[in-house]
């Protein structure tokens, strides 16, 4: 579904990706964990067209999506949340998630006039939709409140609500569990877990090992800009390159 | 009775600019001081259209929109690489191009002479002359201006524009094409600018280019900021109190000299004011000011 080559990535000098490939496949669950610094983020960066690579590229569903503007990426269904959390913090949940929805008829400025009919029943649709996915993620009763009254925790949920109403079927989340309470966590996990049967691929950032265990299919272990190990859980739990790589 | 109509059409015009500038500065959070150059689009191409080929208010109004449109989407080009400061900068700079090329294409515009002799506005035969009559014909302009800045700030377009003031790195990982956004709506407002270029030009039946100087520019982006950036009332009532707070002045037994330039201190201090004490403005729900 995604597979990146050879992309490589340097800052001012500061080598960030190095030559990086791996594949992510149909429905699968993928971690990505590495010490800070690793180059995770800078991946999510380039894969989304945020960033464009010094060399290499990046394949969703066989087409080359490096070097397009971020919303050609976005709208060719790969979603991404951000490690510092976006979101329109002075508007509703429920307004950030209808602002997600692709191709909106009233996006167009005509569309305020014309095609009223058209428009008005597409906005209830996603009213509906939106209200729906709210009460998936669990923030059915926080729908009027501005997004900038949630919970930091609730706030992720939201951006995952987010994701998932723009359509989007890779789904990149930098760091869904950092910094929210256990019980949050759980929640957020199990989701990410659900998401597999809705038909969704799944790739994250996590330094939380335990978090990483429990759901994925797959772990790439990434440092100094490059893959160290890839394999099950288990596998690069016990894996020696890890293991020094984290201790020194 | 004559002063009192010319109060209640300036106000109109206003409205006009002030709720079109919102559109731009107060719903997507591009703060831009080129508005007055959009004004004076509007007002020289219906101007000149009417003088050198007698073109009737119904097209000159719509082809001044057109012409400020394209310009509009001009100034948006800057938008689409700088952002916030060095924004504000660029269309400040554009808006003494705008200038500029009035003063000095004496050909086309006449300079600094201006274009006098601006025919009456003439509607199917049916000639606008009165104060009367100009101010229904602006306030129905207003009118339409407001419906159309309502329609597009409810609709899905206008929740785009408020995500985009506030972060269009969200809005773009979302799949909104930013950059085409800025582009509209900067057309849009211009377009509507126009339309209160068009009536000045008619009202006054004179234009010249101090009219529409970067003075005017910070007079329109005053009225959205005191009346409330992001806020169809706010931009509406704003144009009201800017426009009738600096007459009192006239009434206080001020010789006239010193009157005029009391405006532009007092425009200047309430804008300090407003900005420091009040940047949401009267009833808006969006300040400038970072949070």
């Amino acid at each position: 579904m995604l597979r990146v080559q050879n992309l490589s990535k340097s800052f001012d000098g500061t080598v960030a990706l190095d030559g990086f490939s791996a594949e992510v496949r149909e429905r699968e669950v993928v971690g990505l964990v590495g010490p800070n610094g690793a180059g995770k983020t800078t991946l999510f960066n380039v894969v989304t067209g945020f960033l464009k690579p010094d060399a290499g590229e990046a394949r969703y569903r066989g087409e080359a999506v490096t070097g397009e503007p971020p919303y050609r990426v976005a709208r060719r269904g790969v979603a991404r949340t951000f490690q510092e959390l976006r979101l329109i913090y002075r508007m509703t949940v429920l307004e950030n998630v209808l602002l997600a929805f692709p191709a909106q008829a009233g996006e167009s400025a005509t569309g305020a006039f014309v095609r009223w009919l058209e428009v008005s029943r597409r906005q209830r649709r996603n009213r509906e939709e939106a209200l729906a996915l709210l009460a998936y993620v669990g923030l059915a009763e926080k729908a009027g409140e501005l997004a900038d009254e949630l919970s930091f925790g609730q706030q992720k949920l939201l951006s995952l609500a987010c994701c998932l109403a723009t359509g989007g079927e890779l789904l990149l989340l930098d760091e869904p569990v950092a910094g929210v309470a256990p019980g949050m966590v759980d929640k957020i996990l199990g989701l990410i877990t659900d998401l597999r049967g809705r038909g969704k691929t799944v790739v994250f950032i996590e330094h939380n090992f335990a978090a990483v265990t429990e759901v994925c299919d797959r772990v790439i272990f990434m440092d100094e800009g490059r893959k160290v190990a890839e394999g099950t859980p288990a596998d690069i739990r016990d894996n020696p390159d890890v293991i020094e790589s984290y201790l020194t | 009775m004559g002063y009192l109509l010319h109060i209640l059409i300036l106000i109109g015009i206003y409205v006009i600019l002030a709720e079109s500038l919102n559109l731009i500065a107060g719903y997507a959070g591009l703060l831009s001081i080129a508005h007055a150059a959009f004004y004076g689009v509007g007002a020289y191409v219906a101007a000149l259209l009417a003088l050198n080929y007698a073109v009737p208010p119904w097209l000159t109004v719509p082809a001044a929109m057109v012409a400020a449109a394209a310009v509009g989407a001009l100034v948006a080009w800057p938008a689409l690489r700088v952002r916030d400061d060095y924004f504000v900068v660029a269309t400040f700079a554009f808006q003494v191009i705008v200038f500029s090329v009035m003063n000095n294409w004496v050909a086309l515009t006449s300079g600094p002479l201006g274009l006098p002799g601006i025919p009456r506005p003439d509607f199917f035969g049916l000639t606008v002359k009165s104060h009367g009559g100009f101010l229904l014909l602006t306030w129905l302009f207003a009118a339409g201006v407001v419906f159309v800045c309502w329609r597009l700030a409810r609709a899905p377009f206008g929740r785009v524009l408020r995500a985009l003031r506030e972060d269009e790195v969200f809005a773009a990982a979302l799949g909104k094409n930013v950059a085409s956004f800025k582009v509209r709506v900067f057309a849009i407002g211009a377009a509507m600018a126009a339309v209160g270029g068009c009536l000045y030009a008619y009202y006054i039946t004179f234009i010249d280019p101090t009219s529409f100087t970067v003075t005017e520019s910070i007079f329109i982006i005053s009225i959205v900021i005191v009346g409330g950036a992001g806020s169809l009332r706010g931009a509406a009532l704003g144009a009201a109190v800017l426009v009738v707070l600096p007459e009192a002045l006239r009434f206080v037994g001020l010789p006239s000299s010193v009157a005029a330039n009391l405006r532009q201190i007092f425009y200047g201090l309430m804008l300090i004011l407003f900005m420091v004490f009040r940047p949401q403005g009267l009833i808006g729900e969006f300040s400038f000011r970072r949070r």
